[in-house]
């Protein structure tokens, strides 16, 4: 802002009217914000969404899980109780009261079945194959090698079976020493446990998805409640304007990891807007109080000479004084003109054809412009250049450079002394230029303000002698615009050294 | 009257004291800036202060506020670029009576300031009225009755400082202090010539006199019949 701040200072704003320019570029900010709402999104909804995204899966995982942990544990219990049962069905097996007792199966020890409708089927055989008892149709159950278990559908019900292979029959008989063996399948339907899993699966998921509910709305209302700095911030944020620069973010934006660093952002931010939003108020009234200073000269003179009738040479003073008056309307104008021009460049990042330029030419040139100055005051210009220094640059602005720091040094030192500038071929991609003065110093609180515009360390002094408070300002937006530095410091006793350091080679990126 | 001119542009300040000089007879003294402003403010005693705003040392903000924190009721004129408001509030605030915006116009300034002039002697008319004498000041004439009276100018400027104090004893110095700029004490008896010679010119044809010496204190303006 502060570099773009020319075009509208060269007239005589006044700062409301500052204002209102400034005004509308604001709310322009907030009409884009506008415009892309069309895009909006909500931070909380999202995380919300995630939230709950998050938590489905977990309940999905949970039911499937219980579940599947249920079945094998129900399995197990329906493996178990079914060995159970075939070894209920062994044990009907026994010995008939004959001379040689033969195998004989009791149906009276059979124990009832737990599914009436589908009742359980058992297969007995002898050691030798031989069926031996059947509780109705064949058992369509194929078992793998060595495995106990297996399932099969039998006229649409899922049955479960088991086998014990060439097991020992129960019953004892005196008379045989070797027990004889059997095998027995028995199976029963599954039914019943598919029910009963289920059933389980879903009070899982429903009671899942219940608590889902729960926690979305406890999330919800946590994620609005967590952003609510959030929210204040933009609040604190969208109340400042030119007209209220005060941003008090609340104590949680500032603490909170998160928001600290937007927090700081915008403190920063804010600053430098508001110190350039000041430095370009104060231009304004510094520049249309030089104007409207100079204009109220002329006209009180013009209206002095009118008040009443006056002899010749009154009028002829009078008019020769406002030549003078306009003499320095017109210096204060070009001088603003050039600072708003060197802006300007620097803005557009110079882009200007630049050839190369001798310095110590640009720096003779200067101090003949100076000479009439340094002469009325009797002042010695010295010139210390020991060798040739070139630069990359336009002769002209080398010499706006000196000429005004020559000016300035001039109208610093005392009538009689010396005024000394010196070329130094720095090395290393930078030339110096320093201008020394013979006078009294620059106080050290004065120091970082010299270069600003309108600035005057004692106003009386250089207005004396003529001066706006620009030469200075012109001299670091030249140099700042050619990517260089100047530097004023006091010599101990000696006067104030300028130095101009300009890079030899202009970068492009250096502005 | 006398009245200060505080402010650093010298060309303006001449311009501005000229105008005072010649159209409103004003004695006028120059101040190049703020301190030297303030010094001359708080030892002399003004009828009227002319005050630009950015002045060198001490600005005119700041010297307004510590001249009238010392209690100075002399009316206080403002010369300011910045006309916004804001700062013609701050101005007022601070305890200015008027101000002018630059670049002014002279006839406005000076009417202003004559005002403020009256204003701070508790007057309110341009034209006083003392028993039958008449003084404009913004025509600069006199008359008693009917009569016009010419007077040369140093003694209208003490008959016009005399009708802004009615009824007053004005001391001779008090008047010295009022109607010359610094070098006043160069002029310590000429006042008795100015006197008698408005003594002359308003009083000795009628019958009410004026003009009246207090001894030893100094002058008093009030209509008195002659005693015989």
């Amino acid at each position: 802002m502060a570099s773009g701040s020319w075009p509208q200072a060269a007239a005589p704003v006044t700062t409301a009217e500052a204002d209102e320019k400034i005004a509308p570029r604001l709310s322009a900010a907030e009409r884009h914000e506008g415009k892309s709402a069309g895009r909006s999104f909500s931070l909380a909804s999202r995380i919300i969404a995630r939230v709950i995204f998050c938590q489905l899966v977990l309940t999905a995982a949970i039911s499937t899980v219980a579940v599947f942990y249920a079945r094998r544990e129900l399995n197990r219990g329906f493996d178990a109780t079914l060995n159970g049962w075939a070894a209920n069905t062994l044990a009907a097996v026994r010995y008939t009261d004959m001379e040689v007792p033969d195998l004989l199966f009791d149906p009276s020890l059979i124990p009832t079945s737990s599914n009436r409708r589908h009742p359980d089927l058992f297969e007995i055989r002898r050691s030798n194959g031989d069926l031996l008892a059947r509780s109705g149709a064949p058992i369509p159950a194929e078992f793998e090698q060595g495995r106990p278990f297996a399932n099969f559908v039998l006229s649409g019900i899922s049955y479960r079976a088991i086998i014990l292979r060439q097991v020992p029959v129960l019953d004892r008989e005196d008379s045989i020493s070797v027990p004889e063996r059997v095998t027995v399948i028995y199976a029963a339907p599954l039914g019943g446990m598919h029910e009963r899993l289920m059933a389980l699966g879903f009070s899982v998921a429903g009671v899942s998805l219940l608590l889902l509910v729960v926690v979305s709305v406890v999330a919800a209302w946590g994620v609005r409640r967590g952003l609510e700095p959030l929210r204040e911030l933009a609040g604190q944020a969208g109340e400042i304007s030119v007209f209220n620069w005060e941003f008090r973010p609340p104590a949680e934006a500032s603490t909170a990891k998160e928001l600290a660093p937007l927090t700081g952002a915008i403190e920063t931010v804010l600053d430098r807007l508001h110190v350039s939003f000041r430095q370009q108020r104060d231009f304004t009234s510094d520049a249309a109080h030089e104007l409207k200073t100079s204009v109220a000269i002329v006209k009180s003179t013009l209206q002095t000479l009118l008040q009443r009738p006056r002899p010749e040479n009154e009028y002829r003073a009078g008019l020769e004084s406002m030549l003078e008056d306009c003499g320095r309307l017109e210096d204060l104008l070009g001088r603003m003109l050039r600072l708003a021009r060197i802006e300007l460049w620097a803005e557009n990042g110079m882009n200007r054809k630049l050839g190369i330029t001798e310095v110590t030419s640009t720096c003779e040139a200067a101090i003949s412009r100076i000479q009439a100055l340094a002469n009325a005051r009797n002042i010695q210009i010295e010139l210390t250049a020991p060798q040739e220094v070139h630069l990359q640059a336009d002769p002209e602005d080398l010499e706006v450079i000196w000429v005004n720091l020559l000016e300035n040094a001039v109208q610093y030192s005392p009538a009689g002394s010396s005024v000394g500038i010196r070329v130094i071929p720095n090395g290393g991609g930078t030339a110096c230029v320093c201008v020394q003065d013979s006078g009294p110093g620059i106080p050290e609180e004065q120091l970082p303000h010299v270069f600003q515009r309108f600035y005057r360390g004692d106003p009386s002094r250089s207005r004396s002698t003529g001066g706006f408070g620009l030469g200075l300002a012109i001299c670091n937006a030249m140099v700042t615009a050619y990517g260089g530095q100047i530097e004023a410091l006091n010599r101990d006793g000696q006067g104030t050294e300028m130095r101009v350091q300009l890079p030899i080679r202009r970068e492009l990126s250096s502005i | 009257m006398r009245v200060l001119v505080v402010e650093d542009e010298k060309r303006l300040a001449e311009n501005v004291a000229r105008a005072l000089r010649e159209s409103a007879g004003y004695a006028v003294d120059i101040a190049g800036d703020g301190e030297e402003g303030l010094y001359l403010a708080e030892s002399s005693s003004y009828d009227l202060m002319v005050l630009d705003l950015m002045l060198p040392k001490l600005d005119g903000q700041s010297l307004l506020e510590r001249y009238r924190k010392k209690g100075h009721a002399t009316p206080v004129l403002v010369l300011t670029a910045r006309d916004e408001k804001e700062n013609v509030v701050r101005l007022l605030n601070a305890g200015a009576d008027d101000y002018v915006s630059k670049p002014f116009d002279l006839g406005e300034f000076l009417a202003r300031a004559k005002a403020l002039v009256r204003r701070g002697k508790g007057q309110r008319s341009p034209v006083f009225s003392v028993a039958d004498l008449q003084l404009n000041t913004i025509e600069r004439t006199v008359r008693r009755g009917e009569k016009e009276i010419a007077l040369v100018p140093m003694e209208y400027r003490v008959l016009e400082y005399l009708v802004h104090r009615p009824r007053a004893v004005v001391s001779k110095s008090e008047l010295l202090e009022h109607l010359y700029d610094y070098n006043w004490e160069k002029f310590s008896n000429v006042i008795e010539v100015y006197i008698s010679g408005l003594r002359r010119k308003i009083d000795s044809n009628y019958p009410v006199k004026l003009i009246h010496t207090v001894r030893g204190h100094g002058y008093v303006l009030r209509p008195e019949r002659e005693r015989t």
